[in-house]
């Protein structure tokens, strides 16, 4: 009979067209559509050679000093900065008009910037002319107060750059991949339009269909535990192909290790299944009423998630923390960029329990919804 | 006008949905609006990458003159010093940078051992570069006053003084130092929730009238035909009309300044161009798209869809060459790129006009288009009933 059950209840979830389409097809559409428009989103984010032009006039022809300086920066090296033109004042004042250049350096009695509008290119031309000025300061003072310091060679030490720091800097550091894991969040808890259905076509005061089978020769226990398994199965599948879809063909980073993954959203597939058992008998409005509920909840944990707004995540989870440990759609998303991010299970680990705490957590409130139900004869 | 009038009775049903969408709509509108309002003065100010000092060493007169010199020239964010909080904060970019100043630094600092700082940052980028250009200046400087045996007060006064020299800023003619452009957001955003509102509504509205059984009542009845189209276009109309309206008056609301002038006239114009071709979208969609479902998972698609791909989320310049001309193919490109084009206009001449005014009619010609196909659909329809 569990079997009978659990076959029919697939069958019939597998027909539900619109089911399929906000589970499974929309999703694979939205990754789509984040894949193509987010690839360029962080490229401005890197470096590339500033465009900068440099007159050619008998003043800098004089300044060897600084001549050598933006030389030295403009070579093709690790450590290129700008991508020198010496050119005329008439020639350098029609690059910056048609936007050919970040600025132009021209050299009158003092060293002057051009610039057309803010910014860190802008900022940086700047920070290296100012740091020229600083030298010439420091040369002087030093002639002054220790002129022995000079002949020792101490003036190299100001082009030492690079044995400052001790880089610690991860290497994954793309946020883009955070929302792709929250399109993952949200399909796992869109597995609660299964759990309404399921609940739904078994509760007696729900639908018609779930007074007949109410009053059938069946264990409601086993009943609900086969629509649930046909929820699950389905719902998970739909997951695994979406997994699929990112991994393989969109080429998004999840992580090295792929067991965690598919363990993290199968606990999310339970989740979204809870979450939506929980909506479908905790009240009796129609079922499309609960699908909107549904669907508001989780666009809701969604946007909470980062889905809209990447930094509203980070935000939640440092200023109102409770608020990222009820969301189902940030243990999602926080486990799958824990397992991205860092080397340690730890995090992924806290995300799976909090996770199967929301799902228990669910269940028993619809337990308490549905147990020991009995209706009047009419 | 009998169906004009049932239109509306219909509409009721969706009121709650435009009311969520419009307080979707607002809510992402005051967002932008708060994240891009950069600097609006017209002098050069450098740009401020985001720092975060974590300082486990003591507090020394060489680490305070440090930091200060930081604060003046970066944004310092204050930040626990627990490993996950550091990572989290740079991978948000709540920070560009944070420097780890480590145990006895200033010790081996003033010892000449080179004691190295450790980083953390978002690596080849341009944050990355500009700041440790302004770290190494201060610390370079520093290094040749410890060789040239001053003390740490000594130190701290003398850089003071040389990073007090600055070269110097000039602006070219017809410079823009003014980078909070935000209208623009608000209206290339619009082309979502408007797409969405109508497209959604007309769609379900003309398809209740074009469902097969209310469809073959209204041929019987002595209404003409014609007349019944007329009054379902005349309520769509209304409907569309409606909610620019409704978002109009928000723009005026929450930018009252920036709408007062000729951007902003022009961005009403060009919304309202728009709006009509997204009417014969929604009018489209009704009369071909049989269910109730698939309208709904079509103007879904649609509005997200357009979205994405002509840069109302993501600005347009950050979108890679290949979505974008996939994404001509769309009204919302042309209606996004207008809006654009427009808030960046300096004079109002015709030649200057004239790339604004072509953006518009591309707009049209898909609005015209569609209505035409509309016709032609419903012909071929009504010999099918």
């Amino acid at each position: 009979m569990f079997w009978h059950i659990f076959i029919n209840r697939l069958k019939i979830l597998l027909r539900s067209k619109s089911a399929i389409f906000w589970t499974l097809v929309f999703p694979i559409i939205l990754a789509t559509l984040f894949n193509l428009a987010f690839s360029n989103l962080t490229s401005g984010e890197y470096f590339e050679t500033i465009d900068l032009a440099v007159v050619n006039n008998d003043n800098f022809k004089v300044e060897e000093n600084f001549k050598d300086l933006i030389q030295s920066l403009s070579e093709d090296s690790e450590e290129q900065l700008f991508n020198t033109q010496y050119v005329s004042l008439e020639k350098a004042k029609t690059l910056l008009q048609d936007d050919e250049i970040s600025g132009y350096i021209i050299v009158n009695d003092k060293i002057n910037v051009v610039i057309k509008n803010n910014g860190i290119n802008q900022s940086t031309i700047k920070s290296v002319v100012d740091n020229y000025y600083q030298v010439v300061s420091v040369i002087n003072n030093i002639s002054k107060s220790n002129p022995e310091a000079i002949r020792n060679g101490v003036l190299e030490k100001l082009n030492e750059s690079t044995s400052n720091f001790n880089d610690v800097s991860n290497e994954n550091v793309d946020p883009i991949v955070v929302y792709f894991y929250t399109l993952i969040g949200m399909i796992c808890l869109y597995g609660g339009t299964f759990g309404v259905n399921a609940v739904i076509e078994t509760e007696a005061n729900l639908s018609k269909k779930g007074a007949r089978v109410s009053v059938s020769p069946v264990h409601k226990f086993k009943l609900l535990l086969a629509s649930f398994l046909a929820a699950i199965v389905i719902h998970y599948s739909e997951v695994l192909i979406l997994l699929g879809y990112l991994l393989f063909i969109l080429k998004i980073d999840l992580g090295n290790q792929i067991l965690p993954v598919l363990l993290l959203t199968f606990v999310g597939s339970l989740a979204g299944t809870s979450l939506g058992t929980l909506i479908g008998v905790s009240n009796k409005k129609s079922e499309n009423m609960k699908m909107s509920i549904l669907i508001s909840v989780t666009m809701l944990f969604s946007f909470l998630a980062g889905m809209m707004v990447l930094q509203i995540k980070y935000i939640i989870a440092n200023k109102i923390p409770v608020l990222a440990n009820i969301n189902p759609v940030n243990f999602i998303t926080d486990g799958l960029y824990s397992l991205y991010y860092y080397n340690t299970l730890d995090r992924y680990f806290y995300n799976v329990i909090g996770l199967l705490v929301f799902t228990l957590v669910m269940f028993l409130i619809s337990y308490i919804f549905i147990r020991r139900k009995k209706y009047d004869s009419l | 006008m009998i169906v004009f009038n049932n239109y509306f009775k219909v509409l009721k049903k969706y009121s709650s949905m435009i009311i969520t969408y419009t307080i979707i709509f607002v809510a992402f509108a005051v967002f932008a609006t708060n994240a891009n309002t950069t600097n609006t003065s017209d002098s050069f100010s450098s740009t401020k990458t985001n720092v975060a000092v974590i300082n486990r060493d003591q507090e020394t007169v060489l680490i305070e003159s440090f930091v200060n010199y930081l604060g003046d020239n970066a944004e310092i964010k204050e930040l626990k010093d627990d490993e996950e909080a550091l990572r989290d904060a740079l991978f948000y970019r709540e920070v560009d940078y944070i420097l780890i100043i480590p145990e006895n630094f200033t010790d081996d600092f003033m010892a000449s051992k080179n004691p190295k700082i450790d980083t953390m940052n978002i690596p080849d980028s341009y944050s990355m570069k500009y700041t440790e250009i302004l770290l190494n200046r201060y610390l370079n400087i520093a290094k040749v006053y410890v060789a040239s045996d001053m003390d740490q007060v000594e130190i701290a006064e003398n850089i003071k003084i040389d990073l007090k020299l600055n070269a110097n800023i000039i602006l070219s003619e017809n410079s823009n130092m003014d980078t909070s452009v935000t209208i623009n957001y608000f209206f290339n955003f619009f082309n979502y929730t408007f797409l969405m509102i109508c497209v959604y509504i007309v769609g379900m509205v003309i398809n209740s009238y074009k469902n097969s059984n209310i469809k073959r009542r209204n041929l019987v009845s002595s209404f003409s035909y014609k007349k019944l189209n007329f009054q379902l276009f005349l309520g769509s109309f209304c409907l569309t009309l409606a909610v620019w309206l409704i978002y109009i008056i928000i723009s005026f609301i929450l930018y009252p300044g920036s709408m007062l002038t000729n951007h902003g006239l022009l961005l009403i114009i060009n919304s309202f161009v728009f709006s009509i071709t997204v009417l014969a979208i929604g009018f489209f969609i009704g009369s071909v798209v049989k269910s109730r479902e698939a309208t709904d998972g079509i103007a879904n698609v649609l509005s997200l869809g357009s979205s994405f791909l002509c840069g109302a989320f993501v600005p347009q310049e950050l979108l890679g060459s290949t979505v974008l001309s996939i994404a001509q193919f769309l009204p919302s490109y042309w209606f996004i790129k207008n809006n654009n084009e427009i808030v960046t206009l300096t004079s109002y001449d015709l030649s200057s006009l004239q790339p604004i005014l072509i953006n518009m009619l591309i707009v049209l010609a898909f609005g015209i288009a569609l209505f035409v196909a509309n016709n032609v659909v419903s012909r071929l329809r009504l010999k099918d009933s």
